[in-house]
């Protein structure tokens, strides 16, 4: 799984973070690296799409925030990826 | 390292910089820049630029596109207007040839020539209906071209059919010849001139060309939606 806009939910899924730290939260338990424009360009589209708001800050790191629409979103697709990964776990262990 | 940093996010649109720019920035800081952070901040600003319908790359594109098509509309609202020419050897040349093809232009070229050839060909005949006939003889003569070369001259006419343009060649090439034939009997000075057709008239469409125009009206367009997205650039409250 190496969809930024998807690590990027999953990240603030377990609060608030600025850029950096969710550059060190998501290569820690999705072993990516997400580069610095690769990170704000996710930020960009799901701040657009309301999934995620930024939150007001005295200093340039401002910290976003997961919307309700964006932990639906974020549901929503680890749901469609359930099946395939109970289906492939289980024809791994069969093979 | 840094400066590369900050040109590589100039590459972002403007509206994005103002936005997240200053946070990239103290991401790329509290990172560490290296050159794949170059590279990848590079790639994303020209992602940005191209997913975003107010970047001024799309209004320089759109200006460079839009006179390419003025230049191709150019070229098809403009009637074509051809050159037909005749090249003519001549051997055993005079000691005066400027003076000679003067001479002969006059005789071969007079006003009863042209005049027949107007009419026969039906030159000019949307002209002629408002036009008196010494006005057409003179357009006639303007589209007329008698030029020395170093091996005799050459016999061109300028007209917007192709066909006819290529027949009042081979016709005046034939009254050229016809003259020199006659001051040749007469014993007129410089007579001993032979002349010979050195083949077919070569037919030429004068002006730009299609390739020409475009490119032209391409760059124009360029130029012109650069300057407009400098001067957006510059009109934008900062």
């Amino acid at each position: 799984m190496k969809d930024p806009t998807l690590l990027l939910l999953a990240s603030l899924a377990d609060g608030d973070k600025h850029g950096y730290a969710m550059m060190v939260d998501i290569r820690e338990f999705a072993a990516v690296d997400l580069g610095p424009g690769t990170l704000y360009g996710a930020i960009t589209r799901l701040e657009r799409r309301g999934f995620i708001k930024g939150l007001p800050s005295s200093d340039r790191r401002r910290p976003y925030r997961l919307t309700a629409a964006g932990r639906a979103h974020l549901e929503e697709q680890i749901a469609a990826l359930e099946p395939l990964v109970r289906i492939s776990a289980r024809r791994l262990r069969r093979a | 390292m840094n400066w590369i940093i900050r040109l590589a996010m100039r590459l972002y649109p403007s509206w994005w910089r103002r936005r997240y720019g200053d946070e990239l920035a103290a991401l790329v800081e509290d990172s560490g820049p290296t050159w794949w952070t170059v590279l990848d901040i590079g790639k994303q600003g020209l992602a940005m630029q191209i997913r975003d319908y107010r970047s001024p790359l799309y209004l320089v594109l759109g200006c460079a596109l839009l006179g390419a098509g003025v230049g191709a509309s150019v070229f098809a609202a403009t009637p074509p207007r051809w050159t037909s020419a005749s090249s003519i050897e001549v051997q055993s040349r005079s000691e005066s040839p400027e003076a000679r093809l003067r001479a002969l232009a006059s005789q071969a070229l007079s006003d009863d020539n042209l005049g027949r050839l107007v009419e026969r060909l039906s030159l000019y005949r949307t002209d002629q209906n408002g036009q008196a006939p010494i006005d057409v003889l003179r357009r006639f003569r303007d589209d007329v071209s008698l030029t020395l070369t170093p091996v005799g001259f050459d016999v061109s006419f300028r007209h917007l059919d192709e066909a006819k343009a290529r027949q009042v060649v081979e016709n005046l090439t034939s009254l050229i010849i016809d003259a020199n034939l006659r001051a040749a009997q007469a014993g007129a000075a410089g007579s001993g001139e032979r002349y010979r057709v050195a083949g077919p008239p070569r037919q030429e469409r004068d002006g730009p060309n299609v390739t020409t125009l475009m490119a032209f009206g391409l760059g124009a367009g360029l130029l012109v939606g650069l300057m407009v997205a400098v001067w957006r650039r510059r009109a934008q409250p900062r």
